[in-house]
């Protein structure tokens, strides 16, 4: 029989009074993925994170992980580990004090302690107190402290915020690395270049509902390529675009001119013809991809994108 | 697998590493040596408490004294400084998400944690009755005790005595120690917990002052911490000390299952 995915999330709401923090979320990460879990400061993603791990009961709906209930018993826990918001360990005791306590209520020896310590380039700080390490470095321990358990799945809550760039890269090279190992990995994040690097799958998240959920790829390839052209006269060359069949969303952007979408190529191709029938001088006329962060603009900000093809499904467009 | 028997042990250790717990025990070993150097410097005697008039003839009165002092705010701060803290810190650390994921069930959690604020209480009340009892046999001597029926019984079985009223003396300790771990899991906030667990003792207290409410006053808590002087009696008087069972059990059986049934339903979110 197939294993049950290491995570598989149903109708997943949690209500604080008249608050919907998480609103019906369905979500399936499947063996293997590094998968984002992207959306804006306060649209859900901690408290789902909170109801992944059974630290906070669900109003309604349901979470699996590897199809045991986390609400049930610690023990659907078994090769998962992860933490939410900043990892947190105790200031008065060292970082391998910690650790020894972390492995101790795993029931596992000390004997891995050494091994992660290295993962995570703090050996040598080991024996200093917490209190004494900066926010990067318990970032680290934080990742020191999940793979003591040998974690098959992998819940990462904003692992890069508050780090300065080389740590931010560290912390990438970090999951990378763990994601080539074969664990799972659940990144939630709300930066678009960290999870663009890594993820192979995304579900954004917008005021607590899954806005879109799918490959990367899938999603870029719905948006679409949109082009900028810089003419010698911009506002006869938007009438030109206007009128153009399989032109759309035409607008005028400072410094760079127009920018439009195109139906296909052949568009393109009428449009450069008709502006040298106007007597308007192309100066330049480039295809522009999508990146994850217009996006995410566009589905937590926007209306969302046109209907999907393939698995991956644009939940809904949130008012 | 581990237990409550590792968390236990892990409390015990986070307790070792924290200036907090030495400043409890350390007043649980320094009040009662001020007390028998006044004595001793000074030549008094506390007449007007019972055993206050021989701390001159045995140090077996010396930590007989100290507990009916000790009573009023002292132990009652002493335990609550543990009590009060030992899940609130957690909040206050954000810890609680990191321990309560790996692998070990909230009731263990909950079980050692209590363990541990209940070990300490026993470890400051042995403290302080251990030196106050090797500092008055100092200052002194082991010398035979006087009961409150005016019976003489030799320095053994008064250090019997006094061991055994130590032990009854823990009956209130203990459910002080419950309603500090209640009110450390409601409040989420250890300064809060701990003015809180000593407010109530200092509030059950008042109200044993307070006339025309007699009728309750043996079922008040501090009531209780008088009990152990049924055994410095002769025969011993083991009424108080039944009813000081009981009582204690009910003001700490109920504060110990809330505490229980909050921590084991709540929402670990943001402290």
């Amino acid at each position: 029989m197939a294993e049950a995915p290491p995570i598989e999330v149903r109708g997943l709401v949690k209500r604080y009074g008249e608050i919907t923090a998480v609103d019906e979320v369905d979500l399936t990460v499947n063996a293997g993925d590094v998968f984002g879990y992207l959306g804006p400061n306060g649209a859900g993603k901690t408290t789902s994170l909170r109801m992944m791990l059974g630290l906070i009961r669900p109003t309604a709906g349901s979470v699996r992980l590897f199809g045991r209930d986390p609400q049930l018993s610690v023990s659907a826990l078994r090769g998962v580990a992860g933490f939410v918001e900043a990892p947190s360990f105790y200031p008065y005791l060292s970082g391998r004090a910690n650790l020894e306590l972390c492995a101790a209520l795993d029931g596992a020896g000390d004997k891995q302690i050494d091994e992660v310590l290295e993962t995570v380039e703090l050996r040598d700080r080991a024996k200093d107190k917490v209190k004494g390490y900066s926010h990067g470095m318990k970032q680290r321990l934080g990742i020191a402290s999940a793979l003591l358990r040998n974690p098959r799945l992998l819940l990462l809550d904003e692992p890069a915020t508050g780090l300065d760039p080389a740590g931010m890269r560290d912390m990438r090279e970090l999951v990378r690395d763990l994601g080539r190992r074969g664990i799972t990995v659940l990144l939630s994040s709300h930066q678009m270049m960290e999870v663009e690097e890594l993820c192979n799958r995304v579900a954004i998240i917008r005021s607590g509902r899954v806005a879109y959920e799918g490959s990367l790829a899938e999603l870029r390839s719905r948006s679409g390529i949109s082009y900028r052209l810089r003419t010698s006269d911009d506002e006869r060359a938007k009438d030109v675009c206007l009128s153009q069949p399989g032109i759309d969303d035409v607008a005028e952007a400072p410094s760079i001119g127009l920018t439009f979408t195109a139906a296909d190529e052949s568009a393109v191709a009428g449009l450069s013809i008709a502006l040298a029938q106007s007597d308007i001088p192309v100066l330049e006329l480039t295809p522009r991809q999508a990146t994850l962060e217009d996006l995410f603009f566009e589905l937590t900000e926007g209306d969302g994108p046109r209907a999907p093809a393939g698995d991956a499904k644009v939940i809904e467009k949130v008012a | 697998m581990p237990g409550v028997l590792t968390v236990y042990r892990w409390e015990l250790r986070k307790l070792r590493a924290q200036k907090r717990t030495y400043l409890g025990l350390g007043a649980a070993a320094a009040v009662p040596i001020i007390f028998v150097v006044a004595l001793v410097s000074g030549g008094g005697r506390p007449n007007d408490v019972a055993f206050g008039r021989y701390v001159h003839d045995t140090g077996l009165a010396v930590p007989l004294v100290l507990l009916l002092f000790g009573s009023i705010w002292l132990f009652p701060l002493i335990t609550a400084l543990v009590a009060g803290d030992i899940v609130a810190s957690e909040d206050r650390n954000g810890t609680l998400k990191m321990i309560l994921t790996r692998s070990v069930e909230r009731h263990q959690i909950f079980a050692g944690k209590a363990l541990a604020a209940i070990t300490y209480a026993v470890l400051a009340i042995v403290i302080a009755g251990g030196v106050a009892l090797g500092a008055g046999i100092l200052a002194s001597g082991f010398n035979p005790v006087t009961t409150l029926s005016g019976t003489v019984v030799s320095a053994p079985k008064g250090l019997g005595l006094v061991g055994a009223s130590l032990l009854v003396y823990l009956l209130p300790i203990l459910a002080i120690a419950c309603v500090g771990l209640l009110l450390s899991t409601v409040f989420r906030n250890s300064g809060a917990a701990i003015v809180g667990t000593l407010m109530f003792s200092l509030l059950v207290q008042l109200v044993g002052i307070l006339p025309g409410l007699s009728g309750l006053h043996p079922y008040l808590l501090s009531t209780q911490f008088n009990a152990w002087q049924g055994l410095l009696r002769t025969p011993a008087d083991w009424a108080p000390i039944l009813r000081s069972i009981w009582v204690c059990a009910l003001y700490g059986l109920p504060a110990l299952a809330a505490a229980a049934i909050v921590f084991l339903r709540r929402d670990v979110a943001e402290s």
